[in-house]
């Protein structure tokens, strides 16, 4: 069995259902939506159901949303809101800890992606690729005034959200309000009005040649180079899309020691499937970004003809059939001992 | 004055009031105003059953890699 953790919108968990299909493997998609009404988890045999899913026999890939455990309360009577708003969050956290139990179990599968790798902070990210040998932007995460005075008067930066974090508020009836930070070119005058705030992620600006998407799964490298300069719009960050007027994207090959480099610190961090940003500069360096763990890939594979979704649902078959197979040997190993 | 400017000044003046509880870059962030417009017809979510999905559109001239492929 076959099961994908997504999310009903997901486009590309479509794809490879569709390979899944076609190769006439058993499987479930578990959208962000399903609602965990039925545990089973036993430790002695090794046994975990989900509702009546037996997820100690299944491959698994993670790719968007969450499990839920849905419960309505009515309030006790007599007792304040506040005090029944505190019973309802304790036994929320008791829900999140049984849930997390699952996610764990879910972890302990052969499996493509986990949702604990979306809890990766940028600033372990860019430590781990200093720490393999890769280049990376130079870093301030500070609310310190006259330190970020002197980082911004240093170099031309940026600034970004740490949380890719979007507010939405409904302001009435007749109007919302969103609220987001995209990445942004800083310099000290845009702070001088806020000497005291929160801290906030700084980055040396990089001149680009081109920007680089990287698609990796499990030692495997799907790259793309994509031609952001010739546009105002997406000149600091391709993902400021310009639907009018998109980029060039074209396929690319990473030198080997980039890809050495990038699969040592996909190892290091425990994550072994990924969507990486880098930068190629015009002096002929790589500098690397980030690694989004839930990064959308189908253009990657509809620009440069690559076939991950076929990787994906194959790698998911084997998996399963190697699990089937270990069962198996195991069982009759036991059988013989008898 | 437009509503619109009304609830941007009204945001503004508690940015300001609220400096030091928000990140210092606050000035950058993208703030939008949208009106509800109550007439529109809301967007109609299609099933796709065999997938187990939803969604507004499918992608077009989409054909399965699977069905083109003679493998």
């Amino acid at each position: 069995m076959v099961i994908i953790q997504s999310s009903s919108l997901d486009r590309s968990t479509n794809d490879i259902i569709d390979w899944l299909a076609y190769y006439k493997a058993n499987y479930i998609r578990l959208n962000d939506d399903y609602g965990v009404v039925k545990t089973n988890i036993t430790l002695h045999n090794n046994r975990t159901f989900i509702n009546d899913i037996d997820i100690s026999k299944c491959s698994y890939m993670y790719r968007r949303g969450d499990l839920c455990i849905n419960f309505e309360l009515q309030e006790i009577d007599n007792v304040d809101k506040i005090n029944n708003w505190l019973l309802h969050e304790k036994l929320f956290e008791e829900n999140t800890a049984i849930l997390d139990s699952i996610n764990y179990l879910f972890k302990r599968r052969p499996s493509i992606s986990h949702v604990s790798d979306i809890d990766i902070s940028k600033i372990e990210q860019l430590e781990v690729a200093n720490s393999v040998g890769l280049l990376v932007p130079d870093t301030l995460l500070s609310n310190d005034f006259s330190t970020i005075i002197n980082f911004l008067n240093d170099q031309k930066c940026i600034t970004k959200s740490l949380s890719n974090v979007k507010i939405r508020l409904s302001y009435s009836s007749d109007w919302n309000i969103n609220m987001h930070l995209t990445t942004a070119s800083v310099d000290s005058n845009d702070i001088t009005k806020s000497k005291k705030g929160l801290p906030v992620l700084f980055q040396q600006y990089i001149d680009k040649k081109y920007e680089l998407r990287i698609f990796y799964l499990k030692g495997q490298f799907f790259s793309m180079a994509i031609f952001s300069q010739q546009n105002e719009k997406t000149k600091l960050d391709y993902r400021n899309y310009d639907k009018d007027k998109t980029n060039r994207n074209v396929p690319y090959k990473l030198p080997n020691e980039i890809e050495r480099k990038l699969d040592a610190f996909m190892k290091a961090i425990n994550m072994n499937c990924g969507s990486i940003d880098m930068i190629y500069t015009p002096e002929g360096k790589y500098i690397f970004l980030e690694v989004n763990s839930i990064g959308q890939y189908q253009w990657l594979e509809s620009n440069c003809n690559y076939s991950i979704s076929k990787n994906i649902a194959e790698m998911l078959i084997t998996m399963n059939l190697e699990n089937e197979r270990f069962d198996e040997n195991k069982r009759n190993s036991t059988e013989m001992d008898r | 004055m437009k509503d619109s400017t009304k609830i941007k000044e009204t945001l503004q003046k508690w940015i300001d009031e609220n400096r030091e509880n928000l990140p210092l870059n606050i000035d950058l962030w993208n703030i939008d105003i949208h009106e509800n417009i109550p007439n529109e017809a809301p967007q109609k979510m299609l099933s796709f059953g065999s997938y187990n999905a939803k969604g507004v559109t499918t992608a077009s001239f989409h054909k399965p890699h699977s069905r083109i492929v003679k493998l």
